[in-house]
């Protein structure tokens, strides 16, 4: 057990922010929230490129020891172009360069294109941190919740931040379905109790992640060695949201994916004890996402229907299952899937990314079950299947040599 | 040659084209966008997103990294990723060798610092292998030889292979999982090394642990003891005691498992446990921070190490650049006097240069780049702006930005900093 991670220092007594961030400005960037116009690049990073790649090849010349023009002739580049570099360097340009410098292309394209057109932002207190982190959570965005992470550990000023930046990647972790070594990682922090913004915010990322891994890994689905009576320890409406719509509906997400954890914690306690009550919970799940769609919030409807729809999916791996529960299941799954698919197909294409990506974990979720279960045969597979699959493969890495592509590799001839 | 050269870069552009193709499919399918909506968000027009060359400008690759919500060296990776099986079994001379020879003479190789036979042999031993768990040995030894020869991305790329593999026992995966703490830690991720070396140190104490089991206790508590020590602020250090005394835990458990290690009859010696050597070093800085009273004998003693020399005995040189780390963190903790502090930075910067030059231990060269760069900045206007490099240096500051991924959020300062040409910042 990591005890340093309970300390609070007298910075924290002093102001009472708890999780250790007095406020002071943060950096970090907002990479996922990016909308169309933040995705194009300006002319300030354009500029940047250029002059990083120039500088890139200073150090290459450097580094030979050559004159510039003969490296460039090595090259194969037009000295002339380094002169006035009007043009955007290509990736082809890039790699000679790092072939030059003994580093790999894609570690110099890293350099030469870090944080171009991103969005910076200033996040000047706990407040906005705290919102930032549940902005992220919410929308399971993984490389938000890592850039957050970083800039919380840049920037720590006690222990506490260091426990925050963990949970932020653990929680980057379950977004990418990787809940078990999301769980693992978390396990042996202690995470402060507190009644700041940022304490519960910290509750809220260990909630999810609890909730995740009782839920299973798509891959392995419900494994016997976890309880699944992982508490949900409370929501609390500290977290300071304005009143801007977009702050109204994380908070309204929180809300619905509390209840909706609840009901799939109970739901899977339900077949240790022989299904009682298990056609009442499914049904109460069913009610709770037609509230989430009455809510108008896309979140909302986005986690109570992956949830329920993944909890209606795992109960099924419970032996000896009565029809009646299993039938049930089934039309909660595939009501849930519809609810889903009509709410995207209603928002086109302004639907948030949340409703997205809980859509993909509901459909990994499904497609590991029926690799499993030898069910994901080459007839069965369409061009939209694998349009799926290919999705699924870009948002959850460990799919790639699952078994999800290896039963449609082997029956569809799959290539990622 | 030249007709070679050129059919092999059209191969590898229409490979490129494809896969940009593939790329911008996946874009519009994970963010549910017409083809216009991803011409606007890649800021080209509808007609016009695959370029004729297959290679794309930069831009064009970083706004279909923010589209796929990827790291940007992960498009450019898959872009440029060699078609498929390219990568031989390193067959040759030895073929025909069994896994316990390919294995010992890969070993042999490292130790002889000829790191490229190393890595052949190594590959060789994995493609003999017949269980999941010498794969894995496998791996760990090329892993082990690409970290030797600067390589953290192949090293860490060999471990994850490693630790994927089905079937491993489980000393074997757990001495993976804290190598890769180890990596991530040198790579600036030091959350992440705190997280994985932890589990590896919670699951290690369930089990009856072997030889291998305890090395990878070491090299966890080795890790997490200095994640843990780097993440002590040099400035209102005080709240932070708590974590100097779980390094300094760390440190002492790793200690006591190398000498029970050294003492067994497996074969460990100064040559595979050099990082016990290290110890004392880190253990004086966190004694700094812990009572910084002492804060003027731990310099003496830090001072004494990075001065030492003339021994050529392993570990040696890697204790000089750690006391050097050392050194820099408690005389900013501690040296109030400007002149002094200067001093101590400019001696444990050169002692860490020295070290990551003859060793290509991109870790210490950023070490000694973050050292340096700030050393310049606190001589303010007596620093001369961007300084020449040699050729040295170069390659120090190319290395650290290629293989240190946390180096390249300040990209940008090194280029400015230790630029060679004109050419200011726009």
């Amino acid at each position: 057990m990591l005890r340093v991670m309970a300390a609070h220092g007298p910075e924290q007594h002093n102001d009472g922010a708890s999780a250790g961030t007095s406020a002071r400005p943060v950096e970090c960037s907002i990479l996922s929230t990016a909308n169309r116009s933040e995705v194009q690049g300006d002319m300030e990073s354009v500029d940047l490129q250029r002059w990083r790649t120039r500088r890139l090849f200073d150090l290459a010349v450097t580094a030979a020891g050559y004159e510039p023009v003969r490296v460039a002739r090595t090259l194969g580049i037009d000295s002339r172009s380094l002169n006035d570099m009007r043009a955007v360097p290509s990736l082809g340009y890039i790699a000679r360069i790092a072939q030059v410098l003994g580093i790999a292309t894609a570690s110099a394209a890293e350099v030469v294109g870090h944080a171009s057109g991103t969005r910076r932002c200033e996040l000047s207190s706990p407040g906005d941190l705290a919102v930032a982190i549940a902005r992220a959570d919410i929308e399971d965005d993984d490389a938000s919740l890592e850039a957050l992470a970083e800039a919380v550990a840049r920037s720590a000023r006690s222990p506490a931040d260091l426990a925050l930046s963990a949970l932020c990647i653990a929680r980057a972790s379950a977004a990418r379905g990787e809940v078990r070594e999301a769980r693992e990682r978390t396990r042996s922090l202690e995470i402060p109790d507190g009644s700041d913004a940022l304490a519960m915010v910290a509750c809220d990322l260990r909630d999810c992640i609890d909730v995740e891994a009782a839920l299973g890994d798509a891959w392995t689905g419900l494994s016997n060695d976890e309880p699944v009576a992982s508490p949900c320890r409370g929501l609390k409406e500290i977290i300071p949201f304005g009143p801007s719509d977009d702050e109204v509906a994380v908070a309204t997400a929180r809300r619905f994916r509390h209840a909706a954890a609840g009901l799939a914690l109970e739901l899977l306690r339900a077949p240790a004890r022989e299904f009682r009550g298990a056609c009442d919970l499914l049904a109460e799940m069913r009610r709770q996402v037609l509230d989430a769609v009455d809510s108008g919030c896309p979140h909302a409807v986005a986690w109570a229907a992956s949830l329920a729809g993944i909890a209606a999916l795992r109960i099924r791996e419970a032996h000896e299952l009565p029809d009646r529960v299993g039938k049930a299941s089934m039309s909660l799954f595939v009501s849930v899937q519809l609810v889903i698919d009509e709410e995207i197909e209603r928002r086109g294409s302004a639907a948030p990314m949340s409703i997205l990506r809980r859509r993909l974990r509901l459909l990994l979720h499904e497609w590991c079950d029926r690799a499993r279960r030898g069910e994901a045969e080459d007839a069965l597979i369409d061009e939209c299947d694998r349009r799926d699959i290919r999705t699924l493969c870009a948002r959850f890495p460990r799919a790639r040599p699952g078994a999800i592509v290896g039963s449609s590799e082997k029956s569809a001839k799959f290539r990622v | 040659m030249t007709e070679e050269t050129s059919t092999t870069e059209a191969a590898r552009e229409a490979l490129a084209r494809v896969r940009l193709e593939e790329l911008q499919a996946l874009a519009r399918t994970y963010r549910n966008w017409s083809v216009k909506e991803l011409a606007i968000a890649l800021g080209r027009q509808p007609g016009r997103l695959v370029p004729e060359s297959g290679m794309p400008k930069i831009d064009l690759v970083v706004a279909l990294a923010k589209a796929l919500d990827w790291p940007i060296e992960a498009v450019v990776e898959h872009l440029v990723k060699p078609d498929t099986g390219s990568r031989g079994d390193g067959s040759g001379a030895d073929a025909g060798k069994d896994f316990s020879s390919l294995y010992n003479a890969s070993l042999e190789k490292r130790l002889q610092r000829d790191y490229f036979e190393a890595i052949r042999l190594a590959v060789r031993a994995g493609s003999v292998a017949d269980t999941p768990t010498r794969r894995a040995a496998a791996s760990v030894i090329e892993s082990d030889a690409h970290e030797a020869c600067g390589s953290y991305l192949e090293a860490l790329r060999c471990l994850r292979a490693g630790s994927q593999l089905d079937g491993v026992d489980l000393p074997w995966r757990l001495l993976i999982d804290s190598k890769i703490a180890n990596i991530l830690f040198m790579q600036g991720n030091r959350t992440q090394a705190i997280g994985i070396a932890s589990s590896v140190l919670e699951y290690t104490s369930r089990i009856e642990a072997d030889h291998v089991a305890q090395l990878a206790r070491a090299l966890a508590h080795w890790a997490r003891a200095h994640a843990l020590r780097a993440s002590i602020p040099v400035a209102n250090f005080e709240v932070w005691k708590p974590l100097a005394d779980s390094a300094e835990e760390d440190f002492a458990t790793c200690a006591e498992i190398a000498e029970a290690l050294r003492a067994s009859e497996h074969g460990y010696g100064e040559r595979n446990l050099t990082f016990a050597s290290s110890i004392e070093v880190g253990l004086l800085e966190l004694r700094a921070v812990r009572s910084p009273d002492a804060g003027g004998s731990v310099l003496s003693r830090l001072l004494e190490i990075v001065r030492e020399g003339g021994d050529v005995s392993p570990g040696v040189s890697e204790r000089k650049a750690w006391a050097a780390i050392a050194l820099a963190n408690t005389a900013k903790r501690t040296v109030a006097d400007d002149m002094q502090l200067w001093g101590m930075l400019e001696l444990a910067s050169a002692a860490l240069r020295a070290h990551a030059a003859a060793t290509s231990n991109w870790f210490f060269a950023h070490q000694h780049l973050e050292i340096d760069s700030e050393r310049r900045r606190r001589l303010g206007s007596l620093a001369h702006g961007s300084r020449v490099l040699d050729a040295t240096e170069a390659k120090l500051v190319a290395g650290v930005l290629g293989h240190v991924p946390a180096a390249r959020t300040r990209a940008d300062e090194y280029l400015a900093l230790y630029a060679t040409r004109e050419g200011s910042r726009p």
